[in-house]
């Protein structure tokens, strides 16, 4: 029960970032799933928790539109894991995504600073 | 769509790594193995789900769940036999009568003329009172050539039975001449060799091109055909080509074999008083319309028959003006002749189909009810309403499918049926009424139409049925409700009131049919027998000609077996004659047409075989031959028109030809006989004795008599042999009984009594069955009630008697419904109608009485069950 209401304070995911988020841990080399949430679990300093559920949903999306490529191999414990990998359409779509999200941030940051125009 | 490499299996795998990969960083951090196995699974969420996820993302889920439907659809059919091959066999004769009257429709409405772009091909006719009469002749054809602007190109054909040659065997094929742009024009490119080109019309020796068919049949496809001799009359074409299986010519029906070009030296060509072309057919120009060519068509026209000598009347009536019509689907004598009663017939296959799918939704809704335990089920047990709904859309379409599977046998086997009909008689019709992919496409459509019209009634009940009550109760009493109850009830009576529509239409249309073969035709149908012949060489002297058929007619009498034998130039009811000019004592003709009369040549013994009989004079004789005086015999309408009641006999009968008068003294007035077709009035004749015929011609029709009645066809050996034996190179061609024309001269009316008339038994046994089934099925969930009635003192004929008027009341309401209907169909049908009336009262009553024998005996089965109720029985299992 604890790690539950550990794991609500955590930030729930905007739609549509996890995308960016995997393909930006896959820019520092390949990795596979389990490993690819843990990057994003240390590098947001633990603010962030990936879905593993969604995540392989995630992956999946990605091998088809191209971005990431997928094959099998062995992990650093010695173990059989599947290691994605970014193609250049993904590296593309990085900074695609990524205005995108600085685009939104900015917005919602505005929103949430503004005053009340009115008064 | 992108469709996933990826087995789940893969995905599976890539799933415990990950845990295992999880488990062992937990360790890593203290956590003891079976805590951070079980917190790594925790971590994923939903292991199971995650699949699914997967599963769902990456395959056709639809055709998975398709499939599913499929085999549990399968499986229930399987299940409810006795529903299963009821509801297929209706379907099977609903789709089947469909298929089959729309490939008839395909193959003589539809079809296109095998050419490039025929919508831009057109035919320039003449026309005047008496409607299209043919195109202008060939000079007149040249300055069209010539003149019309908005036309690319121009060609002329006429079409004709050939006398062919092949190896010195002579056999008769449908044949035409045309010029030699004529395939270039209609953009047809040959199978095999090359087709005619402009320049062939002078080539010496001529060359000819064979259809595929011709090859197939006549030369065993063999490609050594090209090069190869045939003749034609005397002379010799060369075969150069065989246009593609698909071209059959210009006119839908009648197949063209053999193509020649209109050579110049032709007398076709060079005498224009006698040749009228079969026909001209042009291109337009992309932009040009129909209506511009005919207006520049109408400017050469007109100048050109200012320079003819034709008398004003005939003009009138025939040469009046140029017609140009679309040539897209060829030249319609066959579409016309046969629209009306396709139009018919695929009105009564829709009845059928309509009837059918009543039929077929009563029993899905009755089984429907019977699933509602069943469905109510798999609502709660979490199935969506949708999911249900195309569940049973599925299961719909499968038994439609599944009917319609035998439903295309029964329609390629009346195909057949229809196609050997067309093939009867004289005038052959080649329909090739075939199931093409268009009309198998056609049928889909129409059974899965079909099959989601009649699933949706019952999926919508399905879909708003109350599952609390369905559970509870089961299928037992949950009262099946008023509105279905309504509902299959209304269906029945739609049946009832369809299958009298259907029902007296097929009365109508076979009466039809009957009366036409009763009438009295004024000669013999029966045991007849007519064989045409012509000699290869033809020659020009009369008397030669004369001689020969008389030589040929002796030899024919000497043969045993045969009992009779006359010649004639043309067969009865063959529609063929001579027409002809005369002038007639005492007799003023208001214009050309008021003074012409049909002719036939006839050899002694003519009437006397047909049966023809005489009213005043005498019939032609032996004597009757050159050097006599020359006679001719009328028949009634004749003498009236000419002579009013004057008495004919020994009047002047004068042909007016070409300034040389011949005349002729009427020697005998004999009965009326029917000759273009059995509806019309018997035109005027006049029989010229062959003796002493004016010109002989090559082609002769020989009539028989057996010495053995009803086995006329016997006689056809014997009698080319003698003929061979006679004069190697005759031709004997179109061997028919007059039975065989006179059914030929009724084949659209033998075509709607016979369809017209299955589909009408069709019906009414599809109206009887639902009926059936309606009551049997009630009676079946009345059990209860009708035991308490019993218990109460109800006698079982009371319950019975209950029944058989429940269905006395649908079948009356059925008939009342469909009585107007039917008396409008039979006042549209009327004009194909003969010898009965469209409100003849006792078609209807007959009707009317069939169908309440039939709900009677429908109710039988059902009363008799419903009085043998045992009430103990029935209240004790309640």
């Amino acid at each position: 029960m604890s790690t539950r209401t550990d794991e609500s304070q955590r930030i729930a995911l905007l739609q549509g970032t996890l995308n960016l988020l995997i393909l930006k841990t896959l820019l520092f080399g390949r990795e596979h799933g389990q490993g690819i949430a843990q990057a994003i679990q240390a590098m947001s300093g633990d603010e962030i928790l990936i879905d593993h559920g969604s995540l392989y949903p995630a992956l999946q999306r990605l091998e088809a539109k191209g971005f990431v490529t997928a094959e099998w191999g062995v992990s650093g414990s010695n173990r059989k894991a599947r290691f994605y990998q970014l193609t250049a359409a993904g590296k593309k779509q990085i900074t695609l995504e990524r205005k995108q999200w600085e685009r939104i941030a900015a917005a919602v940051g505005r929103v949430v600073a503004a005053v009340n125009p009115a008064g | 769509m992108w469709f996933t490499k990826r087995r789940a299996e893969d995905f599976a795998a890539e799933i415990e790594a990950h845990v295992a990969l999880e488990a062992e960083r937990l360790m890593d951090q203290g956590i003891p193995e079976r805590e951070a196995k079980n917190a790594a699974r925790r971590s994923f969420g939903n292991t199971t789900r995650a699949q699914e996820r997967f599963y769902e993302a990456g395959r056709w889920l639809w055709m998975d769940e398709l499939l599913q439907d499929l085999r549990f659809g399968a499986r229930g059919l399987r299940k409810a036999r006795s529903f299963s091959v009821a509801a297929a066999l209706t379907i099977a004769l609903g789709v089947g009568a469909n298929t089959a009257v729309f490939s008839l429709m395909d193959a003589v409405l539809l079809r296109s003329l095998p050419a490039e772009k025929p919508k831009e091909l057109v035919f320039l006719e003449m026309a005047g009172t008496a409607g299209p009469s043919g195109s202008p002749p060939y000079p007149c054809f040249v300055r069209l050539r010539e003149e019309v602007k908005s036309l690319t190109g121009l060609a002329a054909f006429a079409s004709d039975e050939f006398r062919l040659e092949i190896g010195g065997v002579p056999e008769q094929v449908m044949g035409q001449a045309a010029t030699g742009n004529y395939f270039e024009l209609l953009g047809v490119k040959p199978l095999l060799g090359r087709l005619l080109t402009p320049q062939d019309e002078h080539l010496d020796p001529p060359v000819a091109v064979i259809s595929e068919r011709y090859w197939r049949k006549r030369f065993s496809a063999d490609p050594a055909v090209l090069g190869r001799a045939v003749s034609l009359g005397k002379r010799s074409f060369v075969i150069v080509g065989v246009t593609p299986a698909e071209f059959f010519g210009l006119q839908p029906g009648h197949p063209v074999e053999i193509t020649v070009p209109i050579g110049m030296q032709d007398r076709l060509v060079s005498d224009p008083t006698v040749l009228w072309l079969h026909g001209i057919i042009g291109r337009l120009k992309p932009a040009a319309t129909a209506a511009q060519a005919g207006a520049e068509a109408e400017v050469v026209f007109q100048s050109f028959m200012t320079s003819s000598r034709y008398p004003a009347s005939l003009i009138t009536r025939h040469f009046h003006h140029m017609e140009v019509v679309g040539a897209a689907r060829g030249m319609d004598a066959v579409r016309r002749r046969f629209s009306q009663p396709l139009a018919v017939l695929m009105g009564i296959a829709c009845l059928v189909l309509l009837l059918a799918l009543a039929n077929v939704v009563n029993l899905l809704l009755s089984r429907g009810i019977s699933r509602t335990r069943e469905f109510a089920i798999r609502l709660a047990a979490g199935a969506g309403r949708g999911r249900i709904v195309r569940q049973l859309l599925t299961e719909t379409t499968l038994l439609f499918c599944l009917g319609a599977l035998p439903g295309v046998a029964v329609a390629s086997w009346g195909v057949g049926w229809i196609d050997s009909m067309f093939r009867e008689g004289r005038n052959p019709i080649v329909v090739e009424a075939s199931l093409n992919s268009r009309v198998l496409i056609f049928s889909l459509c129409v059974t899965l139409a079909a099959g989601l019209i009649s699933g949706l009634l019952p999926a919508w009940r399905a879909f708003r049925s109350d599952l609390q009550t369905a559970i509870k109760d089961g299928h037992e009493r949950t009262g099946e409700s008023r509105e279905i109850s309504w509902l299959s009830q209304g269906l029945v009576v739609f049946q009832v009131g369809l299958s009298l529509v259907l029902g007296v239409g097929a009365l109508l249309f076979t009466s039809t049919l009957t009366s036409l073969r009763n009438l009295n035709v004024g000669f013999r149908t029966e045991h007849v027998l007519t064989i045409s012949l012509q000699y290869q060489e033809g020659t020009a002297d009369i008397a030669k000609t004369i001689a020969r058929w008389s030589r040929a007619l002796e030899t024919v009498r000497r043969t045993p077996a045969v009992r009779s034998a006359a010649i004639s130039t043309y067969a009865p009811l063959s529609g063929r004659d001579t027409g002809a000019l005369v002038r007639i004592r005492g007799y003023q003709p208001q214009s050309s047409e008021d003074a012409t009369l049909h002719t036939n040549q006839v050899s002694e013994g003519y009437f006397e075989l047909l049966g023809i009989s005489l009213i005043r004079g005498r019939l032609l004789t032996e004597r009757d031959a050159e050097g006599a005086v020359k006679v001719v015999v009328i028949n009634e309408s004749a003498a009236r028109h000419f002579f009013g009641d004057r008495d004919p006999i020994g009047e002047p009968l004068v042909f007016a030809r070409n300034g040389s008068d011949v005349s002729y003294q009427i020697a005998g007035v004999v009965r009326d006989t029917k000759h273009m077709n059995l509806r019309e009035q018997a035109p005027r004749f006049a029989y010229i004795p062959m003796r002493q015929s004016r010109d002989a011609d090559q082609r002769i029709t020989l009539m028989l008599t057996s010495g053995n009645p009803g086995r006329e066809m016997e006689l056809l050996p014997p009698v080319q042999k003698v003929l061979s034996g006679m004069a190697p190179d005759i031709l004997i061609s179109d061997v028919f009984t007059i039975q065989n024309q006179l059914d030929a001269t009724l084949l659209s009316e033998r075509l709607l009594s016979g369809l017209s008339a299955t589909f009408g038994i069709l019906a009414m046994f599809l109206a009887v069955v639902g009926l059936y089934g309606l009551l049997s099925y009630r009676v079946g969930r009345q059990r209860h009630s009708i035991g308490i009635r019993m218990a109460l003192g109800a006698s079982p004929s009371a319950v019975a008697m209950s029944v058989l008027r429940h269905s006395g009341l649908l079948i009356a309401t059925g008939i009342l419904a469909g009585l107007p209907f039917a008396f409008l169909a039979a006042r549209m049908a009327a004009s194909m109608l003969w010898g009965v009336k469209a409100e003849q009262l006792s078609i209807y009553a007959v009707c009317v009485t069939l169908l309440f024998i039939g709900g009677m005996l429908s109710a039988y089965l059902p009363a008799r069950r419903a009085a043998n109720v045992e009430p103990v029985e029935v209240l004790r299992n309640n």
